[in-house]
């Protein structure tokens, strides 16, 4: 049969063992356990599994990347970037239409991009993609200048004759 | 923490968009949350992940902390909302693993140390200690993680976690009893206590 005292102590010794008790309770969990082999022992193996953890895991072997905070840094600065250029998603998002509707034209073999001058957004893509140095909108704009290149220089037909 | 005022005006700043001002925050606070991250999911590349993500959603409410004062624990709760959904994740794949079968599944839980020669440089006894924390069910290894570790009050850990603290309370200690069972054997003793 488990004393009432014995109860309330179980319930302390956690509290007890990372020194959370006020020292009233302090004293009265350690009078307890002074008198209570059960409750010493349970505190005596509380105490061992906190000793054995801490002992297997003193310091984390594993460190920090030495670029971390730079990195965090880098996405904010870019989504900021990003947010003072509300076109940019726009651009980006026709290039991806031009994209996938580029197969559906009827593109003969081509030159090499070499168009004269792109329109004014492509130019302005370029220039974003060079300072944001970000790989995959530097692609979306080569593609994009390759793309209004062909059109330039062939004309902007349709697959489908027109009846 | 050194000089809490300098702190506290790092904070206010980054409040107002200053980012040079959060990324000293970050430098501060960086490896205390790596660590933090990194005991409750062992794995380097998944706590820098999961603290990347803190620190980008940290930036993003900023501005809804009132309480400049309470920024640690606050962020300790994002940190912790980002470590058990990682863990969440986790055992829904092993769930997953189990339909191929118990070797896979027992790789999958073997993989976490780091590398062969860390592993070869642990001893037994240090690697079964890693094993009975890293087994534990989510929420008691992250209040186990923040108590013992981390050095937090329960009542603080209760804050982080948004819990009461009686629940907070039996959480760490039913974590302290499945460490003592896979440690030092079963804790007879204490389930006659609490009959």
């Amino acid at each position: 049969m488990i004393r009432e005292d014995c109860r309330t102590v179980t319930l302390l010794l956690l509290d007890h063992v990372y020194r959370d008790l006020e020292e009233v309770w302090t004293h009265r969990v350690e009078r307890h356990l002074a008198d209570c082999a059960e409750c010493r022992e349970r505190h005596a193996r509380l105490r061992e599994t906190l000793e054995l953890v801490d002992r297997a895991t003193v310091e984390p072997e594993e460190r920090i990347s030495e670029q971390f905070a730079a990195t965090v840094l880098a996405i904010l600065q870019r989504r900021r970037a990003d947010e003072s250029r509300p076109w940019l998603r726009a651009a980006m998002a026709a290039c991806l239409v031009l994209g996938l509707l580029a197969p559906t034209l009827r593109v003969p073999s081509l030159p090499k991009a070499t168009a004269p001058n792109p329109p004014p957004a492509v130019v302005e893509l370029q220039l974003v993609a060079k300072e944001l140095n970000d790989p995959l909108i530097v692609e979306l704009a080569w593609q994009t200048a390759q793309l209004s290149a062909r059109v330039q220089s062939v004309g902007f037909r349709t697959s489908r004759p027109v009846s | 923490m050194e000089n809490p005022e300098l702190e506290l005006e790092l904070i206010r700043r980054a409040q107002q968009g200053d980012l040079r001002a959060y990324g000293a925050l970050v430098k501060r606070y960086e490896e205390r949350m790596f660590y933090t991250a990194y005991r409750i999911l062992h794995q380097r590349e998944d706590a820098e992940d999961c603290l990347q993500e803190t620190f980008l959603r940290v930036w993003d409410r900023l501005r809804e902390l009132s309480d400049v004062r309470a920024f640690q624990l606050w962020v300790y709760r994002i940190l912790s909302n980002q470590a058990l959904d990682i863990l969440r994740r986790r055992e829904r794949q092993r769930e997953g693993l189990e339909s191929y079968g118990s070797e896979v599944l027992h790789l999958a839980r073997v993989s976490s140390p780091a590398s062969p020669r860390e592993l070869l440089r642990r001893s037994r006894e240090v690697e079964r200690i890693e094993r009975a924390i890293e087994e534990l069910p989510p929420r008691q290894k992250l209040v186990f993680v923040l108590r013992h570790f981390q050095g937090l009050k329960l009542t603080e850990i209760a804050e982080v976690l948004n819990s009461p603290l009686g629940t907070v309370k039996a959480t760490l200690h039913n974590a302290l009893q499945k460490l003592q069972g896979s440690l030092i054997g079963s804790g007879e003793v204490d389930e006659r206590a609490r009959r």
